[in-house]
């Protein structure tokens, strides 16, 4: 019964057996398999996922934490690892006069908070604002990436557009 | 940093008219294949891997009433490593290089909110000269809390560079005069080495 090495079981025959033509063959497919791999990593080592999703106009409610919907809303991880994830708040008017408002955009992985940024509007009639948060995520393959606006009115809605972007900083194997 | 490096001598080959000693020779060139390639996989991951640091509060941390007076977070409240491959950590010297450093919270009063008063996250590098807390490299950014119950998501980035001597301190500063402020669960401080700090001159 042939044994394998520790790391990547490459097989080799034991003390005692006969060696055929088919134990070298069996030797270099698993070497050659594995020398794929690596050179797949050294791919991927050069050229790290980075993704910047435009969204759509959407709109918020006053008072009410609103997760950004519609093409490019989201991003869901093709590998585990850390994520240096940036949102941008782009292309937004409020619905009336502003008073007393504050806005909040945030980052969320699986739909659980993992940073954002607050700020306050200038006061006025259709006022425009552009809102930045950027920070890490540790996430798993399959993971989605969304972001959420809120803010504090008058007036009673927000419009706005919404860009993600994503950047794989370190692979979890 | 020296890298290390992999065998790269030639692989053993089995002694002529010693058939008998066939197998135990593909035993011996898996193993060598194997310890090659695993020390090229680790290269490899290694070099394009930075070592990085983050952690995320797993509790909330309170606060006196300290408006305008910077409060250092390392090591206050408690934590969770949420990712390490690296030797140092939140309150360790870093090796000479740039990193890039960033913390994040959402900070609540844990009574009366005082309007249209700020929160403020910092970053800044402290060097011990001479017995002397000695910080550069001020990073800080500032949001403004409007009434009660939304809480200030604070956050900053920065890239810094670190003289072998240095370590960041994580700070915040409030100007939430009507009550203590509590910095809540899910606060995030991270580390993530860039580069080293020279870089070989291209001719």
């Amino acid at each position: 019964m042939p044994a394998s090495t520790p790391i990547y079981g490459f097989p080799y025959p034991c003390p005692g057996e006969v060696v055929t033509a088919g134990s070298f063959s069996a030797l270099a497919n698993a070497i050659d398999t594995k020398l794929q791999d690596v050179v797949v990593d050294e791919t991927l080592a050069l050229n790290r996922y980075n993704v910047r999703l435009i969204g759509v106009s959407d709109v918020a409610n006053t008072g009410v934490a609103h997760t950004t919907a519609g093409a490019n809303s989201s991003y869901v991880l093709p590998v585990a690892g850390v994520w240096l994830v940036t949102a941008y708040l782009v292309e937004h008017t409020f619905s009336g006069a502003v008073d007393a408002t504050s806005e909040r955009i945030r980052v969320q992985q699986n739909a659980v908070t993992r940073f954002g940024s607050m700020e306050r509007p200038a006061q006025g009639t259709n006022t425009f604002m552009y809102m930045t948060t950027s920070g890490v995520i540790v996430g798993a393959a399959g993971d989605t990436i969304t972001t959420e606006v809120f803010f504090s009115g008058p007036p009673a809605t927000l419009t706005y557009t919404m860009i993600l972007e994503a950047k794989l900083m370190i692979r979890i194997a | 940093m020296t890298q290390p490096q992999c065998p790269q001598t030639d692989l053993t080959c089995p002694d002529p008219n010693n058939y008998a000693a066939i197998a135990k020779q593909l035993h011996e060139t898996a193993l060598e294949v194997e310890n090659r390639l695993f020390c090229l996989e680790q290269l490899l991951r290694g070099a394009v891997n930075m070592p990085a640091f983050i952690e995320t509060s797993t509790s909330a941390a309170g606060t006196a009433v300290s408006f305008d007076t910077p409060t250092p977070l390392n090591g206050t409240g408690a934590a969770a490593t949420t990712f390490q491959n690296s030797t140092f950590g939140i309150n360790s010297l870093l090796p000479e290089g740039v990193y890039h450093v960033g913390q994040y919270f959402n900070a609540t009063p844990t009574g009366a909110a005082t309007i249209n008063s700020y929160r403020s996250a910092y970053i800044e590098m402290r060097e011990v000269i001479s017995g002397v807390n000695t910080d550069t490299q001020h990073w800080d950014q500032e949001s403004w809390e409007t009434a009660t119950g939304n809480g200030g998501d604070t956050i900053v980035t920065a890239v810094v560079r670190s003289n072998g001597r240095q370590r960041p301190i994580f700070s915040w500063q409030h100007g939430n005069v009507a009550s203590t402020m509590q910095i809540n669960i899910g606060a995030v401080r991270w580390i993530i080495r860039i580069s080293d700090s020279s870089t070989l001159r291209v001719v």
